[in-house]
C-alpha cells in the first residue's frame, strides 16, 4: 500500500478502476425501483389522511446522501470515476 | 491518479515558543480543572468530574476527523505530535480537548442542576462558550500554530477563524452536558464507565451534523465564494437548531423536576 504524504495520511486509491457499466446500470434501475414503491405508500398513505411522515423521511434520506463524501474519505470508499454516473461531486 | 478533493495544506512551520507557552497555559488550566473536580468529588462523592475530563481528553480522537473534514492544517515541521492518525495532531490539543470537552460539559452540568435554567440564561451560556472557544482559538491562530485553509477565501472568517467552528464545537459539549441531565439514569451499573465516552460521541456527532453542509462545500472543486458561504450558513442554521432543541429539552426536564420536588417542599411546609 503507497500513501500520499500530505498534510493528510490517506492511501491511495485504486488505480485503474472503471465503473462497469452494466452493474451500475441494474443497480441504479433496482434501488429505483423500490424507492418508486416507497413513493407509492407514502402517497398513499397522504391520500388516505394517515401521515406525511413517510414522505419526509424519503426526502430526508436523500438529504442525508450528502453524508455519503464524508463516509468514504473517513473509511477509506472508492466511487471508479470512469464510467461514473455521480449524483454529486464533493469529496469524490 | 484519481484522489479525494482535498485541498493542498500551506506551507507552514510549527512556532516553537508559543507551542511550548500554549502547551504550559493549557495545562495549568487542565491542572486546576483537576483540582476542582477532586474537590467535588471530596464533596459529592462522586468522580463525575474527573470521569469527563479524561473524557475530554478521549474526544482529541475526534480531531484528524475534523481537520480532514474541515480543512484544518497543523504545521508538521516542528510539531510535538501526541499522535498520527489521518495527520498529526499537536500536543496542545490534548489539554485544550480536556478542558473544552470535559470540563465546560462538567461545568455547565453543575450549573444545570441547581435547576435555574431558564431559555435566556441558555443564550447567555452559549455566547460565554463561544467567547471561550475565540479565546482558546484566537491567540493560536495569530500565532500560527495551526490554520483553516480551502480551495480559496475560507468562508465567515474573522482573524483567520471561520464562525461556522463555534457551533461546530460548542453544540458537541453542551448536548453533552444536556443527555447527562436528562437521563442520568442510563449510566448506572454497567453502562456507568460508559460516561468517559460521551464526550467523544457528542462532539463526533454534533461535529458531523453541524459540519456536513461546509465540509461538503470546503471540497468542492473551484467552489465559487457563493457555494462555500452557503455551507457555512446552512452549518449556522443547523447548529442554532440543535441548540434550540437542547435547550427545549433541558428546560422540559428543569420543569419536570421542580413539578416532581413540590410535593415535598409542601410536606415540609406543612410539618
Amino acid at each position: 500500500m503507497s500513501w500520499v504524504r500530505g498534510h493528510f495520511d490517506l492511501p491511495a486509491t485504486p488505480d485503474g478502476t472503471e465503473m462497469p457499466q452494466t452493474a451500475q446500470l441494474v443497480a441504479t434501475v433496482a434501488v429505483a425501483v423500490l424507492v418508486a414503491g416507497f413513493a407509492v405508500y407514502a402517497i398513499r398513505e397522504i391520500a388516505q389522511g394517515r401521515s406525511v411522515t413517510l414522505v419526509l423521511l424519503l426526502i430526508g434520506g436523500a438529504i442525508s446522501h450528502f453524508n455519503e463524501p464524508i463516509d468514504d474519505v473517513l473509511g477509506l470508499v472508492w466511487h471508479p470515476v470512469v464510467g461514473q454516473c455521480p449524483s454529486f461531486r464533493a469529496r469524490a | 491518479m484519481a484522489q479525494f478533493n482535498v485541498p493542498t495544506p500551506p506551507s507552514m512551520v510549527f512556532p516553537r515558543v508559543p507551542q511550548t507557552i500554549a502547551e504550559i497555559v493549557l495545562w495549568i488550566v487542565v491542572v486546576a480543572f483537576v483540582a476542582f473536580a477532586v474537590h467535588q468529588w471530596r464533596r459529592t462523592g462522586s468522580p463525575l468530574g474527573l470521569v469527563l475530563l479524561a473524557g475530554g481528553g478521549i474526544a482529541l480522537f475526534n480531531e484528524p476527523l475534523d481537520d480532514i473534514l474541515g480543512l484544518v492544517y497543523h504545521p508538521r515541521p516542528g510539531q510535538d505530535v501526541v499522535f498520527e492518525t489521518m495527520g498529526p495532531i499537536p500536543h496542545w490539543g490534548l489539554p485544550t480537548y480536556i478542558l473544552f470537552f470535559g470540563g465546560i460539559a462538567y461545568v455547565l452540568l453543575l450549573e444545570l442542576r441547581r435547576l435555574t435554567f431558564t431559555p435566556r440564561a441558555f443564550w447567555t451560556g452559549i455566547a460565554i462558550t463561544f467567547v471561550a472557544d475565540l479565546i482558546i482559538e484566537l491567540p493560536l491562530l495569530h500565532f500560527r500554530l495551526y490554520t483553516y485553509f480551502g480551495n480559496g477565501q475560507v468562508p465567515m472568517s474573522i482573524g483567520g477563524f471561520p464562525l461556522y467552528w463555534l457551533f461546530i464545537n460548542t453544540t458537541g459539549p453542551i448536548l453533552c452536558a444536556a443527555i447527562l441531565f436528562a437521563v442520568p439514569g442510563y449510566f448506572t451499573g454497567w453502562r456507568a464507565p460508559l460516561v468517559l465516552f460521551l464526550p467523544l460521541v457528542t462532539d463526533a456527532g454534533c461535529s458531523a451534523a453541524v459540519g456536513l453542509p461546509v465540509y461538503n462545500a470546503l471540497h468542492v472543486p473551484g467552489a465559487s465564494a457563493w457555494v462555500t458561504w452557503a455551507g457555512a450558513v446552512l452549518s449556522c442554521a443547523i447548529g442554532l437548531a440543535i441548540l434550540d432543541a437542547t435547550a427545549r429539552w433541558i428546560y422540559a426536564h428543569t420543569l419536570k423536576m421542580h413539578k416532581a420536588a413540590e410535593p415535598a417542599d409542601q410536606l415540609q411546609a406543612q410539618s
